[in-house]
């Protein structure tokens, strides 16, 4: 069930005035926990067992490690190789399954797919283990509570990767409904929408085109690299203010995943400011604990400095998908953070000029697309051919259609930059914010029949 | 608080200018008739070959058709002068349109009509409408298209989308405002940089996007999830769906026409033979093949075909030059067959 479907709106709305019409937290959380459900398994509803037999039994996993420190190791470990294990089993499923299926001879195997979620309500538990096992967090010992923590419908499918410092608090507090929570919800609802059904929908169709030609020229991949710049991020973020609107309506605060990511300076930066709540994530269960142990080991300075970045990149690619173009989209980062931290001249905001801060900026949305061109790939050897064998502009046919395509990227990027502009310079409350939300509304209206895929985090 | 009320003020000054400026500007009814507004002159005009040509079997249906058959090789095999009708994308709405449009009014009408389609495609009356297939629709739309709308849109319209589409003006003149929208954006750049505009710019598009050049085998995903909506459980129960779909306005038009309706099914690669067939599809296709034996409508099913094996396919749906040699000559063979009882 998308966020922008009719069903949705009607199921929103029925939990919504169930939700608020009891007043105890634990009938609320219960009310939640079976609309996670209900929502998880909309299209599948198997999926809801993979979702309900692995909470239950990190449930118990991390009681065990509170009732019993000593084995702390032992219980976590069981925790990592259980999740990563259905997490691998479901996303490389589909690459071995003709395989499996003539080995088994079962049919059913044909039908298995990934569970949409699993990567993201993965990482929320390993996460949880992992710090009650280091003793940063008390595990809660109401089931519901964890099962909600995990399945919380507005984050189940894709996100914010809430952590549970933060979510568990709120999910063990009495909830009574006040104003603020609309006041906060409301443009997070119509940003999601315009961002999704305007901006995203609209882009997608340029972007499906060139990535699917046979043979892009450079000018091509160039202007579809552009243009999937725009889409993932309106999409993305616009799940994520969707999310976090619908939360606020439920009278939870949850993790902002995007911070004007394109503006940043540099690699390091640009991960600080994208889907944040992965990022710190990674930060620290992977890059943090992998330095840690290096310096532990006294290895050498090169090495410390090299290592960790790459290896949390490389899993971030791994994460994101099954294939060598998010092994090498993950490489590819984790080589731009090294590059610049060994290699690129410090920038001190203070005293550097406009220019060179320009520069800085125009280098690393270079290198950002550049990511994403890698990202949006269909294969490494389509990509092979497109930058090395390819021309760089090709007939005038294909100039026209690579000039279309950034003239779209320019127009449907317009109003996120507009938007940007107005957050720094217009205050909050300003009749130009309000222009702008009206302005966003109409457009929904307009553009809300022209397409309805999915959102691209879906499928993670 | 003060944004929201300014925000609440100025979108319902806004919605009222709208609801006014709108109808005026457009010269639109108020409150609108129900449904999309299509040109009343029907632009692709089939029907002038059909009158020229006079061919014995016309062949309908999507990209698949395309890739999979060659009509003069299918001439030759059968004897009968054929005449390919395929429209990338086209579902049940546009073969219906076709149909009755192009080839019922034809002044001489074919002997069959052979229509191609997959799984639930011919009762599935609401299969790609919307979008950018309206475009499609309305370049074969006529100007009375009342069951058209009433299949395609109407019926699957909810309370607020029939309520919002006639009393308010911004609704239901969204596909206008949008397509205006889209063909301005593109051609922005072509238009300042190489003086290239909107004919240009849809020349080098239809160019470029030559479905030729696209890496076939990339497109099974894409395929597969465009494709689900046929395989929704309400859509897979033939009897409730038949009469919310042109099928039974496709059949009626042939007979009275005199047409031999052919439907011929496609194979494609999700699901290659009968032994892994979703339940449902096997129900539907029993229902499928007595509602034609009792309409005098011929079903050929060539899904789980093994002369159509997986290599002869570029992607899931679509067959390579091999492939459509091979289904060519196939069909050929149960169409001769058919012609000569």
């Amino acid at each position: 069930m998308s966020f922008t479907s009719s069903q949705y709106l009607i199921f929103f709305a029925i939990v919504f005035s169930a939700y608020w019409l009891f007043n105890g937290r634990r009938g609320q959380n219960l009310i939640l926990l079976t609309a996670s459900y209900f929502f998880y398994g909309w299209h599948a509803p198997w999926h809801t067992l993979v979702l309900g037999a692995s909470t239950t039994i990190d449930h118990f996993l991390a009681l065990s490690i509170e009732r019993d420190p000593t084995r702390k190791k032992f219980y976590s470990g069981a925790v990592i190789f259980l999740n990563l294990g259905v997490l691998a089993f479901f996303k490389y499923f589909p690459v071995f399954k003709d395989q499996l299926a003539d080995f088994t001879g079962g049919v059913f195997l044909l039908r298995i797919l990934l569970p949409i979620g699993l990567s993201f309500y993965t990482l929320k538990k390993i996460g949880y283990i992992l710090d009650v096992a280091r003793n940063t967090l008390k595990p809660t010992h109401n089931f519901i509570d964890f099962a909600l923590y995990v399945s919380f419908f507005p984050q189940v499918v894709s996100g914010p990767i809430d952590r549970p410092q933060k979510l568990l608090p709120q999910i063990e507090t009495p909830r009574t409904w006040k104003t603020d929570n609309l006041i906060s919800a409301w443009p997070l609802l119509i940003m999601g929408l315009f961002k999704k059904i305007v901006v995203a929908d609209s882009i997608k169709v340029i972007v499906d085109q060139i990535f699917t030609l046979q043979e892009p020229t450079k000018f091509l991949l160039l202007a579809g690299g552009a243009a999937f710049t725009l889409q993932i991020l309106a999409d993305f973020s616009a799940y994520t203010d969707l999310s976090r609107g619908f939360s606020y309506l439920l009278g939870f605060n949850t993790t902002e995943n995007f911070n004007r990511p394109y503006l940043a300076l540099n690699p390091s930066d640009f991960w600080n400011r994208w889907h944040i709540s992965l990022s710190t994530w990674l930060r620290d269960y992977i890059f943090f604990p992998a330095r840690r142990e290096m310096l532990k080991q006294r290895s050498p300075a090169w090495m410390t400095e090299m290592i960790p970045p790459i290896l949390t990149m490389l899993i971030s690619g791994i994460w994101h998908g099954v294939g060598w173009v998010f092994l090498l989209w993950g490489l590819y980062h984790g080589v731009m953070t090294v590059l610049y931290q060994r290699f690129a001249p410090r920038l001190d905001l203070k005293t550097a000029g406009r220019f060179r801060i320009f520069l800085t900026w125009a280098v690393m949305f270079a290198v950002t697309i550049i990511g994403w061109i890698i990202f949006r790939a269909p294969s490494i050897s389509w990509l092979w051919q497109a930058v090395l064998l390819e021309p760089f502009a090709g007939t005038r046919q294909q100039i026209i259609f690579a000039l279309m395509g950034l003239s779209m990227t320019l127009f449907y990027a317009a109003p996120l930059l507009i938007k940007l502009w107005l957050d720094i310079k217009a205050d909050h409350a300003s009749w130009m914010n309000a222009l702008y939300y009206a302005a966003a509304s109409l457009s929904i209206i307009i553009y809300m029949n022209s397409a309805t895929p999915d959102f691209i985090y879906f499928l993670f | 608080m003060r944004l929201f009320t300014r925000y609440l003020l100025l979108l319902l000054t806004f919605a009222l200018l709208v609801s006014f400026i709108i109808p005026y500007y457009f010269n639109m009814p108020y409150p609108k008739p129900l449904g999309p507004d299509f040109d009343p002159a029907a632009r692709m005009d089939y029907r002038k070959d059909i009158n020229e040509g006079q061919p014995g079997m016309v062949l309908l249906g999507d990209s698949v058709l395309h890739y999979g058959i060659d009509p003069l090789d299918l001439e030759q095999r059968t004897n009968t002068s054929t005449y390919s009708i395929s429209i990338q994308g086209s579902g049940s709405a546009v073969l219906y349109l076709v149909t009755k449009n192009e080839i019922a009014v034809a002044k001489s009408k074919p002997k069959y009509l052979v229509v191609f389609f997959r799984d639930t495609l011919l009762t599935t009356p609401d299969f790609r409408v919307m979008g950018s297939y309206m475009t499609q629709i309305d370049e074969l739309a006529g100007s009375e298209e009342t069951l058209l709308l009433r299949l395609a849109y109407i019926n699957q319209m909810s309370w607020i989308e029939k309520a919002a589409g006639q009393y308010f003006p911004l609704y239901s003149s969204q596909r206008v405002i949008w397509q205006s929208i889209n063909k301005r954006n593109r051609t922005i750049l072509p238009e300042t940089l190489m003086g290239c505009g909107l004919e240009c710019t849809n020349t080098a598009l239809t160019s470029v996007i030559n479905k030729d050049d696209f890496e076939n085998s990339l497109q099974g995903n894409a395929l597969q999830i465009a494709d689900e909506q046929l395989y929704k459980p309400e859509n897979m129960n033939f009897e409730e769906r038949l009469p919310l779909s042109f099928l039974p306005e496709i059949v009626r038009l042939c007979n009275e026409n005199g047409i031999q309706l052919v439907l011929v099914r496609t194979k494609n690669t999700f699901i290659p033979d009968a032994e892994h067939e979703r339940s449902g599809i096997q129900k539907y296709i029993q229902d499928l093949k007595h509602y034609a034996g009792e309409n005098n409508v011929i079903l050929l099913d060539f899904a789980y075909d093994d002369r159509l094996s997986p290599d002869l396919f570029r992607d899931a749906l679509h067959l390579k030059e091999e492939g459509k040699k091979k289904f060519t000559e196939i069909l050929g063979e149960a169409l001769s067959k058919l012609m000569a009882e």
